[in-house]
């Protein structure tokens, strides 16, 4: 350590912007710091480096890995850096054990991999966040005008069509079909109309407005083999 | 100057060889820098066996940092400074303790630490006259803990650990400018905060 020089504090060393009133407070206050500090007679007791010594043996030996290690075990943000800074340092600059250098180069490669590695898993999950098409999205879509079919035709009052699959071999019946008309059993494909809640093939298994998965148009199932008739929901036998 | 190039370069030597595992290299650097430590830690804390206590801390926590020494400037600068910083947080922890205790009593609200002789004046047989050494030490001691860093640390490293200028700007990493400009308002703050009744 330097020894203090005769004059702690040089009123010349002040900036020369400070007004003489200002330099004259500062050298006040210094010459009480050095008055306070000029106590010389303490010293450490006896055995002060020894008890060191012992403190120290008990630690491992100094390394990169050891500052970065404590500084990860306190939380330290600030000096986790400061400890890869520390290490690109050590590893560039000679006069360390080519071990101490070796390490600290692995130190700041394993960090930069890692952030890389992580901003490029956060790029990606944020780009699939952004991006990425809901199946699931709810929609009402207006039924188009179904496709022809048998069943339709022997219905000669039904104006309306028939967009929804019945779940009842004898027919659910449209809240719109004419009296006496024959029950409409066709599964009219439309793999984009939304399915009446009283035809679903399955009450309990009500499919989700918009659902696609909607019956194949060629599979359009004879009435009697329709599962489950009497589990429609509001369904009517008109027959 | 050639003295302390010398001397570096035995700090250096020393802390080669704790880096290539001589562990017992390291009682070089305390044997030459433990009367140091122990007065600045001393001159912070104000009482012996706590000053050991930190100094002890500084020279573990330089240890387990070795590495990290950039040996651009001297050994004893930048063990100062962490022992600066230890005592310092020390200072912080008592204080709550003493604001604790403070609470917990009527009519008080000072710290009732018995000052160190070393704080009195040396020549002051009279006890009325040390009493008041005493208390103006102990209110120029409080004033500098009050200041805020930077300033603070660099009045101690100037005052208490006898730094010069140019080794607390490599310690700390500071312009040497800048360490001037803390030095100085430090100082100019530090008189407002005593005021007139310390510093007539």
């Amino acid at each position: 350590m330097s020894r203090r020089d005769d004059r702690r504090y040089d009123t010349g060393a002040a900036l020369g912007s400070s007004s003489p009133s200002e330099m004259s407070r500062a050298a006040k206050a210094a010459a009480e710091l050095e008055r306070f500090a000029g106590s010389e007679f303490v010293r450490p007791s006896d055995g002060f480096a020894d008890a060191v010594m012992v403190a120290i043996a008990r630690e491992p030996l100094p390394s990169p890995a050891v500052v970065l290690g404590l500084a990860l075990r306190e939380g330290r943000l600030g000096g986790l850096l400061a400890g890869l800074v520390d290490s690109w340092r050590v590893a560039r600059t000679g006069g360390r054990p080519l071990a101490m250098r070796l390490q600290g180069l692995a130190f700041v490669l394993v960090v930069a991999l890692a952030t890389v590695s992580l901003t490029a898993t956060i790029a990606v999950g944020a780009r699939t966040l952004l991006f990425r098409n809901d199946p699931v999205t709810p929609s009402v879509v207006e039924p188009g005008p179904p496709p022809p079919s048998v069943h339709a035709i022997e219905v000669a009052p039904t104006e309306e069509p028939t967009t929804r699959p019945s779940a009842s071999p004898a027919g659910s019946t449209e809240p719109m079909s004419a009296p006496g008309a024959t029950p409409k059993h066709t599964l009219t494909p439309r793999p984009a109309a939304t399915p009446h809640p009283m035809d679903t093939e399955t009450p309990d298994e009500t499919e989700e407005p918009g659902d696609t998965e909607t019956p194949d148009p060629t599979a359009t199932p004879h009435p009697t083999d329709t599962a489950r008739p009497t589990e429609t929901p509001g369904s009517s036998d008109d027959g | 100057m050639a003295q302390d190039r010398a001397t570096d370069m035995v700090a250096r030597s020393a802390v080669d060889a704790v880096l290539r595992g001589d562990r017992e290299a390291f009682r070089v650097l305390v044997d030459r820098e433990a009367p140091d430590v122990v007065r600045t830690c001393f001159r912070i804390l104000g009482e012996q066996p706590e000053a050991e206590d930190a100094a002890q801390e500084a020279f573990v926590t330089a240890f387990r940092s070795l590495a990290t020494w950039r040996a651009d400037g001297p050994f004893g600068a930048w063990l100062a400074r962490i022992a600066t910083r230890i005592a310092l947080r020390r200072i912080a922890s008592r204080k709550a303790i003493a604001w604790i205790e403070a609470e917990a009593q009527t009519g008080t609200n000072r710290d009732d630490r018995q000052l160190s002789p070393a704080f009195l004046a040396p020549s002051a047989d009279d006890p009325a006259a040390r009493a008041i050494a005493g208390e103006r030490s102990e209110s120029v001691q409080r004033a500098v803990w009050a200041l805020r860093d930077p300033y603070r640390e660099t009045l101690i490293l100037r005052f208490f650990a006898d730094l010069s200028l140019a080794d607390i700007a490599t310690a700390t990493g500071r312009p040497l400018g800048t360490v001037k400009t803390h030095l100085h308002r430090g100082l100019v703050m530090l008189r407002d905060t005593l005021g007139d009744e310390v510093l007539p």
